[in-house]
């Protein structure tokens, strides 16, 4: 078969499943579920077919406006992605069938994940700058109107709101990136700047793209819409919000690879990525909302993804990429578990689930394990393969800032697990509905067996020396840092952030309302002034015009006077 | 000679004085064939001094405009007259802005 039709129809089927699940979903089974799960099935069909025969990189190109070319374009990294799109794409799907049954405007959910699966499929295939900037765009509107879905409740409105402001916050530098990349190369090819990369080197341009990979992919300091986006159905926060969208930014730095390595600003992407690990590390210790814990963790291994490609190290970058992809989404899909279970996000009023809940506390556990990176689960090899690269690249502070993130990961991971189906048993329940217990157990084979396939590098023991360390203390004490006094204030504030975005945004307005007063009384009001005037003056004079043509007359005689003693 | 433009002066002044202070139509039509008269004298004065005949057919040309500026002002004020009933120039303010204002 032509390769090429399979690289169009990848991303063309959830893009057709969209309109048809939004306009015919009601009529179908599952309310639009059926074109969602259809269409995710034929794009992980393909996306494996390209996957295993592709062989060498393929592109498909047409010439959109005359003299710019753009199309797709297929490589190793593109069609790993495809695949955990498609896969968790189609996993998050039939999940959906037990979570959202019985809510209020399916078709339009299920359209909307189609929409967001076919976009981040184009995003990922992408050959140029003008096709990745619109699905990525696109996917952020599809995070803002998921998160919203459930748009009646005020906060989830201003959660969703959030989501999109943020982000666009960073893709805003990012199309100036663009744009400059455009007016100085001429050229927004990825695959010819990669090519050409030493000569199209620059700093700036590389920073200005990152700032867009910071803002999708939630790291610091535009991280804080991540955790609000959790106020969305779980299935979203497991597809967008974990496995896939947040990943963009990642896949992003990965893409351009060679041309951030020339233009110098790995150490920058280093840094940012393992100060955002361990950031939002703390801040997941004295969490108490599952989702939310879920949430921080998926920001602190973003921030190993970006450590690992700010060291050098693409290969194990995107080795955690996937391994993370895998036990995040199991994660996910077992917190959802619970959260449909029990009915709330709070881990207070969970607890004692062990018994009641088998398949979702085992696949929960496994997920634990392999986030805290303990073998032999997909994300050890997938951390220590990160971590090892750190470790080449010699920069003693970064490695130390990895490890003892590896240390709180597994400490607030296992007090989740524990809070949640260990201890009392504080509610009657039952084990969720097969639908949502298969992708759990699929996703829990896929993460205990990725590592085969992950070459970890191995030779640094000190992360899961931590992270055992983490596990121990984590069952004995772990709730520890709530009682913290003044640190868990700051950490359960999330080192105020929020209020810091309020703080800057309060700024921004003063001065736009400055600025507004200087235009409204000052310029306006000198034109103002002059117009008021002007009408002013002509009302008086206006009065000079009597009627009385004697008047006129006089004014006449007194005029000529005038003039005839001027000429004297 | 300075006699006569004495003269034709003293009609001009007088014929605006009279304009400017009479309220009747016919008072200050008549003060228009002063002013009319004044400048008539002027220019024969003029055409004496200077031995040319220009000024005095301009005169002429002058004497017979002025008779029919009369005919017609005295045609328009009759017309006045019949529509509101008064003469009074200082009555007929309609060109006034006041209403605009008020």
């Amino acid at each position: 078969m032509n390769l090429e039709i399979l690289l169009i129809l990848t991303p063309a089927f959830p893009l057709l499943s969209f309109p048809l699940s939004l306009f015919f979903g009601k009529r179908t089974p599952g309310q639009g579920a059926v074109f969602g799960i259809l269409s995710s099935l034929a794009s992980l069909i393909t996306s494996t077919y390209l996957f295993f025969f592709a062989g060498k990189p393929i592109s498909f190109e047409k010439e959109w406006i005359p003299g710019f070319t753009s199309g797709l374009y297929l490589d190793e990294l593109s069609s790993v992605m495809l695949m955990i799109v498609s896969g968790i794409s189609l996993l998050v799907n039939v999940y959906s069938l037990g979570y959202m049954h019985g809510e209020e405007g399916l078709p339009r959910y299920y359209g909307e994940l189609s929409l967001f699966t076919g976009s981040m499929l184009v995003l990922v295939l992408a050959k140029d700058f003008l096709i990745l900037f619109v699905s990525w765009e696109l996917v952020g509107l599809c995070s803002y109107l998921l998160i919203g879905f459930w748009y009646k409740r005020e906060e989830v409105a201003k959660a969703a709101k959030k989501a999109f402001v943020v982000t666009r916050f960073g893709d805003s530098f990012m199309l100036l990136g663009i744009i400059l990349m455009y007016v100085s190369n001429g050229t927004l090819d990825l695959v010819e700047i990669n090519s050409h990369a030493r000569e199209m080197s620059s700093l700036l341009i590389a920073l200005l793209l990152f700032s867009g990979a910071i803002g999708k992919s939630a790291q610091v300091p535009l991280l804080g819409w991540l955790w609000d986006a959790m106020e969305g159905p779980t299935t979203v926060s497991c597809l967008i919000h974990s496995a896939t969208m947040v990943k963009a930014g990642v896949y992003l730095v990965a893409r351009l690879f060679p041309y951030f390595s020339e233009s110098g600003a790995l150490p920058v992407v280093a840094y940012f990525g393992a100060f955002t690990a361990i950031v939002s590390a703390t801040m997941a210790l004295v969490e108490w909302d599952i989702k939310r814990v879920l949430a921080f963790s998926t920001i602190s291994q973003l921030g190993y993804m970006f450590l690992a490609l700010g060291v050098g190290s693409y290969e194990s970058s995107i080795s955690h990429l996937i391994s993370h992809s895998s036990f995040k989404a199991l994660l996910f899909l077992g917190a959802g578990s619970v959260i449909h279970a029990v009915g709330s996000r709070d881990m207070r009023s969970m607890g004692g689930l062990l018994k009641a809940m088998p398949i979702t506390s085992t696949g929960m556990l496994i997920g634990v394990l392999s986030l805290s990176g303990i073998p032999p689960f997909s994300g050890y090899f997938s951390k220590e393969a990160v971590m090892h690269s750190v470790m080449e690249n010699g920069n003693i502070l970064l490695y130390s800032i990895g490890t003892l993130t590896a240390f709180l990961t597994a400490f607030y991971s296992l007090r989740m697990w524990i809070l949640t189906f260990l201890g009392p048993t504080k509610k009657e329940i039952k084990e969720s509905p097969s639908v949502m217990t298969l992708p759990i157990i699929v996703l829990m084979v896929s993460t205990a067996t990725l590592g085969l396939f992950i070459h970890s590098g191995g030779g640094t023991p000190y992360p899961l020396l931590l992270a055992i360390a983490g596990l121990i203390l984590s069952y004995r004490y772990h709730n520890a840092f709530l009682r913290a006094g003044p640190l868990s204030t700051l950490l359960s504030k999330r080192y105020f952030l929020d209020e810091l975005y309020d703080l800057i945004g309060n700024c921004f307005f003063s001065a736009g309302k400055a600025l507004d007063l200087l235009d409204r009384q000052g310029i306006d009001g000198t034109v103002n002034w002059i117009s008021s005037s002007t009408l002013n003056i002509g009302d008086k004079i206006r009065r000079l015009q009597t009627g009385e043509i004697q008047l006129y007359l006089l004014l006449i005689v007194i005029g000529a006077l005038v003039l005839l003693i001027m000429t004297w | 000679m300075s006699t006569l433009l004495m003269v034709s002066s003293l009609l001009l002044v007088i014929g605006i004085y009279g304009l400017l202070t009479r309220n009747n139509p016919i008072l200050m039509i008549i003060s228009i064939e002063l002013i009319f008269n004044g400048a008539n004298l002027n220019l024969v004065h003029f055409s004496r001094l200077y031995n040319s005949m220009d000024g005095i057919s301009l005169a002429l040309f002058s004497i017979a405009i002025a008779a029919i500026e009369v005919a017609l002002g005295l045609g328009i004020f009759l017309a006045l007259y019949k529509l509101e009933r008064k003469t009074e120039l200082r009555k007929f303010r309609r060109l006034s802005d006041e209403e605009v204002s008020a």
